[in-house]
This record gives structure tokens, sequence and C-alpha cells, in this order.
């Protein structure tokens, strides 16, 4: 049953769309479930598996709750939000490593933004990554690449490239302010007022 | 004061999760030192998150929305199966082994659990005349050791009644009355010809394809289950080759051939080959399949019947075997599913699926029936013990 109601949004389904119609649930899964694991990496730093598995517990949730939803709301935003919210309570409830979380809890707001990436502005995002990593200089960027996307530690990378672990933290500390020269453009707008102090005065 | 690339080690090593407390103290006093620093804490821990959105390239939807689905489908099957109820569970096997037949329903989906002894794929023949002595197939030359000669095996079934042949790679031929078999005894190259009428369970290898040769055309099932009813007693010459999953091919293997070219099948498809003309057309799988004529004789109590309504909105299974079972998803949902044939037989399935179930759910759901697990390495579905 395909319920066509007037005036909705072409761009972003409503939940008039998906609350019977099981395809339009499907198209609205695949268009956004990259951004949102994007999303959730950026923005609360998980790993890929731990976003995906938050998107997955987002969806589910739409999906339950999509019949008993306000009409004309966007579902977009809806699974935003309670994506959010969801990391924010594991964050909370440590499921996600301590001392990372006492960090990003306080550097959030307490009502995260929902500005979310489209897909088209996550491929874009992967090339430029992809540039500004393979601008590095070689070694550089096969340290960078095997601790931040192999997760290899210091050590062992030293080994593999035959190095110094010395050489290994150095490089990587490089890379990493390189990248953040490089990447800026896209990190300036995240800049938000943030107090820290509340977090370190105990 | 730290220095920069000090500081940088510092944070870089914070990201990976491999401070100290002493460290951890150092960086946090630095960040709460100024605003500026505070700024480009965040800018390096940004980058760094950044850099994360790169390893979503492996994403694909795709098995992301058949996961969903799978996930959504499990929790809300309702399943009971089988931890609990395992002694019953083994009983019941053990009883139907002696009967015949048992039945174990799973509440919702009525999956069935039946162990018997059926053949898994049936290759009907009817009357051939003139079947013997053909050339060989060009494509499938002889594999025989060296030095060793092959030892050619006839077996002429001259009684009235069936009579069931077991061959060395495991497939099982029941040979009718007035037909006669010509195969070598080992039976390296799966080459079996045929003048009369049998039914075949052939033994899945897909490094060996199973060829049946007969009155001038050869069949060759290629690595999946696959069906091939000829049609009746019909006076005229005529052979109906219904393709229902999996793939076949099938040559002339005579000059003058009414068949030109060598024709692939594919499911739903089938051909009729007389000595005259050569068709193909496709066929409704939901049509009965009475060729295959139930074999009273044997400890045999029902007759698989091949998946009904597979253009329409669902499938079903009912009681067919295991394997069969496995190739026609593996068809349907054009993945490859991997077992072994000792871990699936005398294991056979009843259930109801939709067509928009994603392979997962039906998977999970099937292997649950049949105390079989399976893993899966990309497309490819492994089913195991």
């Amino acid at each position: 049953m395909n319920v066509n109601l007037p005036g909705k949004n072409a761009e972003d389904a409503s939940f008039d769309e998906l609350r019977f119609d099981d395809a339009s649930f499907e198209d609205f899964f695949k268009k956004h479930f990259l951004s949102l694991c994007a999303f959730c990496q950026f923005k609360f730093g998980l790993d890929l598996d731990m976003a995906k598995e938050v998107v997955h517990t987002g969806f589910i949730k739409l999906w339950d709750a999509r019949k008993n939803l306000a009409p004309g709301l966007s579902p977009k935003s809806y699974l935003y939000k309670i994506i959010t919210n969801n990391v924010l309570d594991s964050l909370k409830h440590g499921k996600i490593r301590e001392q990372y979380a006492q960090f990003v809890l306080q550097t959030l707001p307490e009502n995260a933004p929902t500005n979310s990436f489209d897909d088209l502005s996550v491929k874009q995002l992967q090339t430029e990554i992809n540039a500004a990593i393979a601008e590095l200089p070689e070694q550089m960027r096969r340290v960078f690449e095997l601790s931040r996307f192999e997760g290899l530690k210091y050590s062992e990378i030293a080994e593999q490239l035959n190095i110094s672990v010395k050489t290994v933290e150095t490089q990587m500390s490089r890379a990493l302010a390189k990248l953040r020269e490089k990447l800026s453009a896209h990190l300036s707008y995240l800049i938000i007022a943030l107090i820290l102090s509340d977090l370190f005065k105990n | 004061m730290e220095s920069n690339s000090q500081i940088n080690e510092l944070l870089t090593r914070f990201l990976i999760n491999d401070l100290n407390e002493g460290e951890y103290a150092r960086l946090v006093s630095w960040i709460n030192a100024s605003e500026e620093n505070q700024r480009y804490f965040l800018q390096i821990r940004d980058t760094w998150q950044l850099t994360a959105v790169q390893l979503t390239a492996q994403v694909n939807e795709e098995e992301e929305w058949r996961l969903f689905q799978n996930t959504i489908a499990v929790r809300d099957s309702d399943v009971v199966y089988i931890r609990d109820e395992e002694e019953r569970v083994n009983t019941l096997i053990e009883e139907q082994e002696r009967t015949g037949k048992a039945i174990i329903y799973r509440r919702l989906l009525h999956l069935v659990v039946a162990a018997a002894v059926i053949i898994l794929v049936g290759l009907g023949w009817t009357y051939f005349l003139n079947g013997d002595q053909q050339p060989a197939v060009a494509t499938k030359p002889l594999q025989e050791v060296d030095g060793i000669i092959p030892i050619i095996q006839h077996e002429t079934n001259t009684t009235g009644k069936e009579k069931s042949i077991m061959l060395s790679d495991g497939s099982m031929v029941v040979l009718f009355g007035n037909s006669e078999l010509t195969y070598e005894k080992h039976f390296i190259n799966r080459h079996i010809k045929l003048k009369g009428k049998a039914f075949f369970k052939v033994a899945k290898d897909p490094g060996r394809p199973f060829t049946v040769e007969s009155d001038g055309i050869a069949i060759t099932a290629l690595g999946t289950a696959f069906t091939v009813n000829a049609n009746g007693f019909a006076k005229q010459k005529q052979v109906i080759v219904k393709l229902y999953e999996g793939k076949v091919v099938v040559k002339p293997i005579t000059a003058n051939n009414p068949m030109k070219n060598e024709v692939y099948l594919l499911p739903g498809q089938e051909l009729v080959y007389d000595s005259k003309t050569t068709s193909v057309r496709t066929f409704e799988t939901g049509s009965k399949n009475t060729d295959v004529k139930k074999e009273e004789d044997e400890p045999v109590v029902d007759n698989p019947t091949l998946p009904v309504n597979t253009k329409g909105s669902w499938h079903m299974y009912n009681n067919q075997a295991l394997s069969q079972v496995l190739d026609h998803l593996a068809v349907t949902y054009g993945v490859s599913i991997v077992y072994n044939e000792k871990d699936v037989q005398q294991k056979y399935f009843v259930g109801q699926f939709k067509t928009t179930d994603s392979i997962e759910m039906i998977l999970t759901l099937v292997t649950k029936a049949t105390k079989l697990k399976y893993t899966r390495e990309g497309n490819t579905f492994i089913v195991h013990q």
C-alpha cells in the first residue's frame, strides 16, 4: 500500500511514505546509510563497526516507530536525532572507550546540531581525504595508514617498516598535523565554543 | 612548556588511546592553558575523526540493507527453535529415519525437517532409440589416468521393475525396465550413456560436470541442481529438458543434428528436442511435474516437488532435499552457496518465503531448522555443521 499524500517532499521522503511502503523504506535506508555512518565517525569518533551498529539501531527504531509518528515530520531529521541520542547515551554508559568518551562528551553541546552529510558530500569528502593522505610523503603516509586504518600499534608499524618506534611516533603526529592543514576547510565549521575547563576542574 | 612536536605526539597517542596517566595529565593541562590550545586540540581530533570517513568507502548499502531486513525478520519471527528442543528433535529424526517420515514444525513458518531417502535431482528420461555408441562430447575429454584402461560397465535392466544403481561418485540412478546404461566403472569423467529411461540423482561436484548422453544430444549439469524431464510416451521421439534451477548445457553430438549449437538453459526455460526441430521456451515453474513418477517400491515417501510460484511474490519448498533448496536459493539470489554433500544429505525442508525476504534471513531459518550453520564470505555462503 502506497499512500501518497499531497504536499509530500520529493527530496526527503516523509513518514507518510515510509509508513506503509517497504520499498520506500528500502530506498531511504540505502540513501542515508552511508552518510549516517560518516556522520557518526566524524561527529563522535566512532570506528566503522560501531558506527554501523549505531546506524542500524537507529533504523530499527525508525522502522518500529514509522507507523506512529506525526505526519509531515522528516524521517531524516528524526533519524539523525535518534542516532545522536543513542550515541550520547552509549557514551554516557561507558560502552565506548571511557577516556575517549569523556572528551567527546565534554566537547559536544548538549543538543548536538543535527547537521548532516548527504551522500554527495560523503563521496566528495572521501575523495578529498584520499587526496590529502596521498600527498603525504611516502613513509609518513604508510605510517598513518597502518595506524589509522589498520589499527596497528606503533611497535608493530616500526617492525613492519623497519624503522624505530620513535620515528613512527614522529611521523604519525606530523601526518596528523599536515592533514589538519590540508583538511582545514572541513574543520572550520565544527569549531564551536567549548567549555573545556569544567572537564578538567575535578 | 611542552614543545609543539611533543604536544602533537601526545595528542596523537591520545587519539589512538595510548596515553598513560602522567601523559594524560600533561595533555590536559596543556589543553587548559589557553583557548588557542583548546581549538588546536579540537582541530586535531576532528581531523582524526574526519579521516575515518574514508573507511565508509567499504560500506555496501545493499549488504547493509539485507542485514537490516534479516535483523528485523529474525527479531519478529518469534523463533523458538532448536536448542531447547534438541533432545526431542533428535528423537524425531531417529524416528523418521525408521518410519521414513516425521515432521517438526516451527511455530511460524512451518519449517519441516524430514529425513528420508529421496531422489535429490531427478533426471527423467523416456524412451530413446539408437542412443548407444555416440562419439564423446568434444568438450569433455576423458580424464583417464595414464596406463589404466577404463573398465566399461554395462547395466541392462530387462526386468519390468526399476533397478537402483549407485555410481562411484555418489550419484544414484534408477534404471527403468528395458533400458540400458553404459559408463566407466570408476566414473571419473562422470559421463554416462543412456538408452531408455532413468532417474538420476546427481552428486554435486562443480569441478566435474555430470553428462548424460542420449539420442544425439548431451545434457550436462553445470554445478547446481537441475531437473530434466522427458516428455511422455509419445511415438515421436521428443525430449523436453526443463530447467528449474542451476544451469545445464545441451549439446548436439551427432553430425546432421537438427540442433546446430549448444544451448544453455536458464531457470524457467525448457528445451524441446526432436529429430526435426529444437526450440527453447519458458515454462511456468509452478506447473505440475507429472513426468517424475513416484517410485513405489522404494522406501521413498514422497517426491520432492519443485518450488512453485517462483515468479510470484513468494516461493515455497515442499519437503525438498536441502541441497536442492540451497541450490535454488543460490540461483534465485544470485549468490553461491557452498555445502558439503554429507552435511545436507537426508535433510529436507518445508517452508515458504516472500521473494522480498533476504537471503541471510532465509538461510538463518533454513539452517536453524536443519541444525546447520552458515558463514558468509562476500557473495558466498558456506553452510556447515
